[in-house]
Formats: structure tokens, C-alpha cells, sequence
């Protein structure tokens, strides 16, 4: 089987600065990918170039199929790679209910935006009640539960996820995981990335640690949880 | 009231409501693009010469032209964005803001060799009549006028409020990465804005032709009225640009009314230097 993501030998940088040095990686359908490394690796510029945010200066993204390295983000979006971005990015001064419409902007999402507005409402059931409330006005946990809840209404076929449990209450964050977990049991494939790493690798088939714009471990989630350098560095066991 | 405060109010309520519209495309390109358009008021006039020369060669009734003048701008304007506007972004700011006063000048400086300096002025059969409005003799035209004005207002703001592509306009004004990942074409939401920005110029133009003289600087006067307009409204603001329009209209008629010659321009500079001095947000904006 050929795989949903497949990226090869990714470069990419900003401005004089060059910040990822021939990254590659492949993920399955239905498959969880977890991507850990410190501030300032390059795990941020590599999701930007898989949705398009970033154009890359070398190497090849294929997805489902497609070589999307050069496409512009909302052609992206078109072919399923939906992505929640760093900082969430969300349309601040309109309401809950129309940030997640928005996620149903394309034709396709668009003719199942209801049964996606009610899927996302009971993932995430305390948007609910904030549905007309302006979205810049909700906690950092609930924002994020938008976040997501916008890029499920796309209807993605890989989720990407950029720090979702940054900044917000360890409560939500519970709860966020939850969400991703019943996700990827239902057969959606995610790639996350994460800092707070025991999360994100116990519930990942693949994973990658990334330094210095290069990946430098990889294995199944499990495998880098039991790496003592992994626990080393990143779990804070000695 | 005297009458004559009252006829100023009148017509500064109507004109205002061209100058709302007039703001009203102007701040749909900030808002968006953030780009102050300069050649707005060239664009106008544009529109203006346009309506102008329909009615002179064909008899085209202004009011008609609206339905031309506001289509042509529109793909004036789309054209603009792509060829001009477009390679600019990503490259500093100010060169957009260089291409948009360029453009402004070549507009102005290309109507002065094809149709000359001179001021003129469209005599419909109807140029002369007049509604009495409680004391007031108020010009049909410029109720006409108004009417437009308000009805064009009303459509964009309804597009923006209530549709699909009005929202994609505002997710990208306000978080364009964002708009992006939510699989909306950005580059298109900018062209569509500019050229609806442009349109609005396209429409008020043809509006205004019934009252207002055509000649090569008469956008000038139509760039500050909106500049100021859209400093009182609140940058950025849709619903602050029909308020401040409107009441830059009654201020100016009011001033022009009771302050000697042509004072007005004064008014208007003095308005937008107090707005920015005490409440540099605009009357409804919150934050700059
Ligand atoms: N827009 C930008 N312009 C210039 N440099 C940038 C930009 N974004 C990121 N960088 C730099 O690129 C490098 C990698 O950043 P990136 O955001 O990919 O890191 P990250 O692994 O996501 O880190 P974090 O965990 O802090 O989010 C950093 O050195 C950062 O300073
Ligand atoms: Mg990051």
C-alpha cells in the first residue's frame, strides 16, 4: 500500500535563514504520526509546508497521491490535508458557528456542513453554548476546541495538528486528547506535533524526533517513550 | 431651526450618503488588503467621465449608467489588483501604497489629455426639479442620488453579513493564514475585494454626475471627503462608514452654509485632525 503523506528530502527556511535540512517521512492512512523536538526545531516550517502556508525550496510532498509541494494552502485543503495551525488562527471577531462554517467553506464539506456541525458538537459539547459567541472571546482550551472543530468540518482525510494542548488548562488538554484519540479510532489519520511528548507518543504509530531541522530518531510511539535518550531529554527521566 | 440650517442639514444628510459609499469601498480595500487605495478618487472620477460621456453620446440616462459605471470600475479594479497590487505583496508595504498614487496620477494627468481641464456638467431634463421637504426645496437629483447611494450600501453590507462570499471576505480580513487552511482562495478574496472596492467609486461616480461638475481633479474632493470619512466611521468599520458619511455631509453643509467661501475643504481637514487628535479609533472603531 502507497502511503497518505510522503515527504522527501524537505527543505525549506525563511528570508537568509534556512531552517529545515532535507526532512522525509511517511505516514498511512488511518495511522497517528507524532513529531517531538525542543522550541525552535523546525516542526512548525515543516507542517506550513504541507499545508501550503510555506512554500518549500527543495524536496517533494506527495499526497493521496498528488505532488503538493507547490499548490497553493487552499487547494490543499481541497485534497483533505487540514491542518490546525499554531496559534489556532481563528477568525476572531466572528461568531463560533461561523468559524466552523467556515471550515465547511469548499462545495464538498459545504453539502454535509450540518451532520459535520453536529459530529463536531459532540466532540467538543461546551461549544454548544458558545456557538454566537465571537470566538476571540472564549478560553484558550475552547478556542482550540474550535480549531479543531473548524478543521473537522473540512472533512479532512489527514489531520495535522500543530501544539494542541499549548497554553490551555491541563483539564482541556485531557480533553483534547480525548477527542484525538476517538478520532484516529475511528480511522481518521493525525499528525501531530507536540512538546509535552508522553501524550502525544503513546497514542502514536509513527514518530519522529526532529533537531536542529532534521530528523534524527524515529520509531513507533512506544519505541521512543522506552528510549532512554528520549526519556532523557524530553520526559525529564534519569 | 432657520430654513436655510435646515435645507444645509437636508443636503448634507443626502450628500453624505454618497460619501458613506464612497468610504464604504475604500475601507473594504483596508480592511482586506490593507491598502489605503489612493486613486480612489481618480477612480470615481473615472466613473464619473464614464456616465458623462454615455449620456453625451447616447443619451444614457446617469441613473442607468449606475449599472454600467459600477461593473466597468469592478473589472477595472480586479484588473488593477492582478497586474499592479498583486506582485507588490510580500515586498514592503509602502510600495503598494507608491503604485496606488501613481496610478492616481496617471489616471488624473490621462483624463487631462483626452478630455481636457475643463468642468462639465450633465443637464438631465430633470436637473431642475425640486421636493419640497418641510421648509426645504430639495433637488429630485440629489434625493435620486441618496436613494443609490443608500441602496448600494445596503446591497454590500447585506453580501457581507449574510452570504458565503462576504464571509470569506471577512475571514480573510481578519485572519488570512487562517482563511487559507479553511481552503478559501486568498489572492482571489483580494482581487474581489479591490474590485468591489472599485466599484463602489464606479457607482457613487454615476450618481453623482446629475449634480456634481466632471473634470479631470474632481476625485480629489471625493478622496478627502472619504478619507475623513473614514477616519470619523472607524478604519475598518463598514457600518462606521454610513455614519460618517453622513455626518461629514451635514458638517460640511452646515459649515459651508454659515462660514464664508470656501471654507469647506478647511472644515473637512479640521474634522479629520480633531477625530485623529480625540478619538483617533473613529466613532465606532475600538481598536486602531
Ligand atoms: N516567520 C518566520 N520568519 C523567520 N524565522 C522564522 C519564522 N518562523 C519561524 N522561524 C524560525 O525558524 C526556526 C524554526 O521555527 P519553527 O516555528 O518551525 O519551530 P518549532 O519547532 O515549531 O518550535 P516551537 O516548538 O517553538 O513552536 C526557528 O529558529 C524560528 O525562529
Ligand atoms: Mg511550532
Amino acid at each position: 500500500m502507497s502511503s497518505l503523506l510522503a515527504v522527501e528530502d524537505l527543505q525549506a527556511g525563511y528570508g537568509n535563514l534556512s531552517v529545515l535540512h532535507g526532512i522525509s517521512f511517511e505516514l498511512n492512512a488511518g495511522e497517528v504520526g507524532a513529531m517531538v523536538g525542543a522550541n525552535g526545531a523546525g516542526k512548525s516550517t515543516t507542517l506550513r509546508c504541507l499545508s501550503g502556508l510555506l512554500r518549500p525550496r527543495a524536496g517533494t510532498i506527495i499526497f493521496a497521491g498528488e505532488d503538493i509541494s507547490n499548490l497553493p494552502a487552499h487547494r490543499i485543503v481541497e485534497l483533505g490535508l487540514v491542518q490546525v495551525p499554531e496559534g489556532r488562527l481563528l477568525f476572531p471577531a466572528m461568531s463560533v458557528r461561523e468559524n466552523l462554517m467556515l471550515g465547511a467553506f469548499l462545495p464538498e464539506p459545504r453539502k454535509r456542513m450540518s451532520q459535520s456541525m453536529d459530529a463536531v458538537l459532540s466532540y467538543f459539547p461546551a461549544l454548544r453554548e458558545k456557538l454566537d459567541l465571537p470566538a476571540g472571546s472564549l478560553s484558550g482550551g475552547q478556542q482550540q476546541m474550535v480549531a479543531v472543530g473548524r478543521a473537522l468540518m473540512s472533512r479532512p482525510k489527514l489531520l495535522v495538528l500543530d501544539e494542541p494542548s499549548l497554553g490551555i488548562a491541563p483539564l482541556l488538554v485531557r480533553e483534547i486528547f480525548e477527542n484525538i484519540e476517538k478520532l484516529a479510532a475511528g480511522g481518521l489519520a493525525i499528525l501531530l506535533i507536540e512538546q509535552n511528548i508522553g501524550n502525544a507518543l503513546s497514542l502514536s504509530q509513527r514518530a519522529w524526533v526532529i533537531e536542529n531541522g532534521a530528523i534524527v530518531m524515529q520509531g513507533s510511539g512506544r519505541e521512543l517513550l522506552d528510549d532512554p535518550r528520549i526519556q532523557a531529554a524530553y520526559l525529564g527521566i534519569q | 431651526m432657520s430654513a436655510l440650517l435646515f435645507e444645509a442639514v437636508v443636503a448634507g444628510v443626502l450628500l453624505g450618503g454618497v460619501y458613506g459609499l464612497v468610504a464604504l469601498g475604500l475601507n473594504i480595500i483596508y480592511g482586506v488588503l490593507d491598502i489605503i487605495n489612493f486613486a480612489h478618487g481618480a477612480m470615481m472620477m473615472m466613473g464619473m467621465y464614464l456616465t458623462f460621456w454615455l449620456f453625451r453620446a447616447w443619451g444614457i440616462d446617469p441613473y442607468l449608467s449606475i449599472f454600467i459605471a459600477g461593473p466597468v470600475l469592478f473589472v477595472f479594479g480586479a484588473v488593477v489588483y492582478r497586474f499592479l497590487l498583486d506582485p507588490m505583496r510580500g515586498t514592503a508595504l509602502q510600495n503598494q501604497f507608491l503604485v496606488t498614487l501613481g496610478l492616481s496620477l496617471f489616471l488624473t494627468n490621462a483624463a487631462q489629455a483626452m478630455f481636457s481641464p475643463d468642468f462639465r456638467v450633465l443637464q438631465t431634463s430633470y436637473a431642475q426639479e425640486v421636493v419640497q421637504i418641510g421648509p426645504a426645496f430639495i433637488p429630485l437629483t440629489r434625493i435620486f442620488t441618496f436613494l443609490a447611494a443608500l441602496a448600494a450600501t445596503a446591497v454590500l453590507l447585506f453580501i457581507f453579513q449574510r452570504t458565503r462570499l462576504g464571509r470569506s471576505i471577512r475571514a480573510v480580513a481578519q485572519q488570512q493564514d487562517g482563511a487559507a487552511l479553511c481552503g478559501i482562495d486568498v489572492r482571489h478574496v483580494y482581487t474581489l475585494a479591490f474590485a468591489i472596492g472599485s466599484a463602489c467609486v464606479g457607482v457613487a461616480g454615476a450618481a453623482v454626475t446629475p449634480f456634481f461638475y466632471v473634470s479631470p481633479t474632481v476625485g480629489d474632493v471625493f478622496n478627502i471627503a472619504s478619507f475623513v470619512v473614514v477616519v470619523l466611521g472607524g478604519l475598518g468599520s463598514m457600518s462606521g462608514s454610513l455614519l460618517g458619511g453622513l455626518l461629514l455631509g451635514v458638517a460640511v453643509a452646515i459649515g459651508a452654509a454659515i462660514l464664508p467661501g470656501s471654507f469647506k475643504e478647511v472644515l473637512m481637514f479640521a474634522i479629520f485632525l480633531a477625530v485623529l487628535l480625540f478619538k483617533p479609533t473613529g466613532l465606532l472603531g475600538s481598536k486602531a
